[in-house]
């Protein structure tokens, strides 16, 4: 019985030394199809976090099928623990498909839609050239960029650049020429006619050959952009997610 | 001094006639008589004939080369005038005369469109062209001075011409549609013809150097069908001029309009598709035609800072044209409010939405 308590005492101390070894250790990236550049694509997770404690990781899988975003949740729970808080893209090359994931605390806003759209808009553009290596590392960069305005107390897609103020002068004005064109318009009416329809005879116009041929026929087809953002309770944390094919 | 004039004489006062727009008959101002235009038929006998020779006159050589020199019937004033006035005024004792030599012979109108409105409805057309007009200068109306309000029959040639074409087209129908992974486009080419004839008459050219063909063509429509066998009755108390533009070199302006419109109307009927594309087109003019009219038109002429305003109204529809000046500090003073307020709008807006 003491050497079982002895053996449980063991066993619990080593849990609690490895428990900070394995989260201060657990991957940024992962890639099982061996493809990428791992080292380079860690290189830019890491930095994007910025040195702070939000997790910022990848990992590419060759498993087509499946639950992406099921699959998604499973490898940041297993990697990092449900209550830790970070942003994951979690990419299927096979199926072609990939999750952005967020676990962060329910009133933070650092990654509000309008910011996860943002970094998705740059993955996707690299995904779809089938530039993987470029998805993960534009990935890092916006986050990176996220997490700055997050450091500077502000939030991407809420409040207004000042830019938009000349830009507002400059559209007003260009607009405003419309309706001033129009009443320049008004004072002038001295204008050659174009047609002669007012002098057509009714009824003359006769068709003695009305043709029309089939020559090809041409498709195209781009993916859907799916957009389906999901919020739901992980741990501690709220998790956002997004995601879609490319 | 040629003396081809005609004036229409009251048969009760000797006082000389003029065409009444409102009554469409000749009317003596002084008097008040009023004759059918019908009943002065007999007086045109002698235009079917070749007009007569210049004869020799006092004025010396090469002085007269771009005028003619009448003798006023009724105070024998000597009348000089434009090679092409057909009637006028005498300058002396502001009878209205007709010179019957520019209208006969080869010269002699098909048609007239008789006056329908009066002198005073184009001054009040006028009135009406410049209010509401908010970038015209504040002192315009008021400063301008109307210098001349006349009563012109303008000849033009009338053309009628049967087109025929054969024009192809590329066209195009587009299909969208979408599934759960992709939004798909479908496009289908397809070769469209068509040929056959569609046909055109009465459309006008300027045949006058003096009034703008622009002009003329702004004041269009005129109703045809209300046109007159040619009188010179008609142009009792009114300016005339024959044409200086002959039909030829008024040919091409027909044929370009009714091209224009033929491709038009054949286009028209290439239906059903999203794109159509006119790919070649053979448009020919066949059975052309020529008649020669004279259209009622007053224009009305101002003056302002030293510059010269023309108007036109159609003496028959009333239509009233004729570009007016542009004050440039009102229209960047509009351009500064609605740019200002469509600025204000469009911050406002994306305000609203980088908050939602």
């Amino acid at each position: 019985m003491k050497r079982s308590c002895t053996a449980l005492l063991v066993l619990l101390l080593a849990g609690l030394l490895i428990l900070p070894v394995f989260a201060q250790t657990a991957p940024v990236f992962a890639d099982d199809t061996g493809t990428l550049d791992a080292a380079a694509a860690a290189e830019a997770l890491t930095r994007a976090a910025r040195g702070g404690d939000f997790t910022v990781a990848a990992a590419v899988t060759g498993n087509a099928g499946g639950d992406v975003q099921a699959a998604a949740e499973s490898w940041f729970d297993l990697t990092y623990g449900p209550n830790t808080r970070g942003i994951l893209l979690y990419l299927d090359v096979n199926a072609r498909e990939y999750r952005i994931l967020v676990r962060d605390d329910p009133e933070a806003e650092t990654f509000n839609p309008k910011a996860l759209r943002y970094v998705q808009k740059a993955v996707e553009a690299r995904l779809r050239q089938n530039d993987f290596q470029g998805g993960v590392e534009a990935f890092a960069e916006k986050v990176g960029e996220l997490l700055d305005l997050k450091a500077q107390g502000k939030v991407y897609g809420k409040g207004l650049s000042l830019l938009w103020i000349p830009g507002a002068l400059l559209g007003g004005f260009l607009l405003g020429g419309l309706p001033v064109g129009g009443m320049k318009r008004e004072n002038r009416s001295v204008r050659k006619q174009q047609s002669a329809v007012d002098y057509l005879v009714p009824g003359s116009v006769i068709l003695s050959r009305s043709t029309q041929q089939f020559v090809n026929r041409k498709q195209d087809r781009r993916p859907v952009s799916q957009n389906n953002t999901s919020v739901t309770k992980a741990g501690s944390n709220q998790q956002t997610s997004v995601g879609g094919k490319f | 001094m040629a003396d081809n004039l005609m004036e229409y004489k009251c048969p009760h006062c000797g006082g000389v006639l003029e065409f009444d727009s409102a009554s469409q008959k000749m009317k003596c101002p002084y008097c008040d008589s009023a004759f059918d235009v019908e009943e002065l038929k007999g007086r045109d006998q002698g235009l079917d004939q070749a007009p007569p020779a210049e004869q020799p006159g006092a004025w010396a050589q090469g002085e007269t080369d771009h005028m003619g020199v009448y003798t006023c019937k009724s105070c024998g004033g000597e009348i000089v005038a434009d090679k092409t006035t057909g009637a006028t005024h005498c300058p002396f004792c502001g009878n209205p005369v007709v010179l019957t030599g520019q209208f006969s012979g080869d010269l002699k109108p098909d048609l007239v469109l008789p006056f329908q409105v009066d002198k005073n409805a184009a001054v009040r057309g006028l009135k009406q062209h410049m209010s509401g007009k908010k970038l015209l200068p504040r002192l315009f109306s008021k400063d301008s001075h109307l210098q001349e309000v006349k009563g012109v029959y303008v000849p033009v040639w009338l053309f009628d011409a049967q087109v025929e074409a054969d024009l192809r087209y590329k066209a195009t129908k587009t299909k969208n549609w979408s599934d759960n992974q992709y939004h798909y486009t479908e496009t289908e080419e397809y070769q469209a013809a068509r040929a056959g004839t569609v046909a055109y008459e009465n459309l006008p050219v300027d045949g006058s150097s003096k009034v703008p063909a622009d002009m003329l063509e702004a004041l269009e429509p005129f109703d045809v069908a209300k046109a007159k066998p040619f009188q010179t009755a008609y142009l009792s108390g009114y300016l005339a001029d024959r044409y200086d533009l002959t039909a030829e070199a008024a040919k091409p302006r027909a044929e370009e309009r009714m091209r224009r419109s033929a491709e038009d109307a054949f286009r028209s009927t290439v239906e059903g598709f999203s794109t159509v594309e006119t790919q070649s087109a053979r448009i020919q003019l066949q059975d052309s035609r020529v008649r020669y009219a004279l259209y009622p038109v007053w224009l009305l002429h101002t003056r302002w800072k030293d510059k010269d305003y023309q108007f036109a109204m159609n003496g028959q529809s009333g239509k009233f044209v004729g570009d007016l000046p542009v004050d440039k500090s009102l229209l960047w003073k509009y351009r500064a409010i609605y740019g200002g307020i469509i600025a204000a709008v469009i911050y406002g807006v994306a305000f609203l939405v980088s908050h939602l």
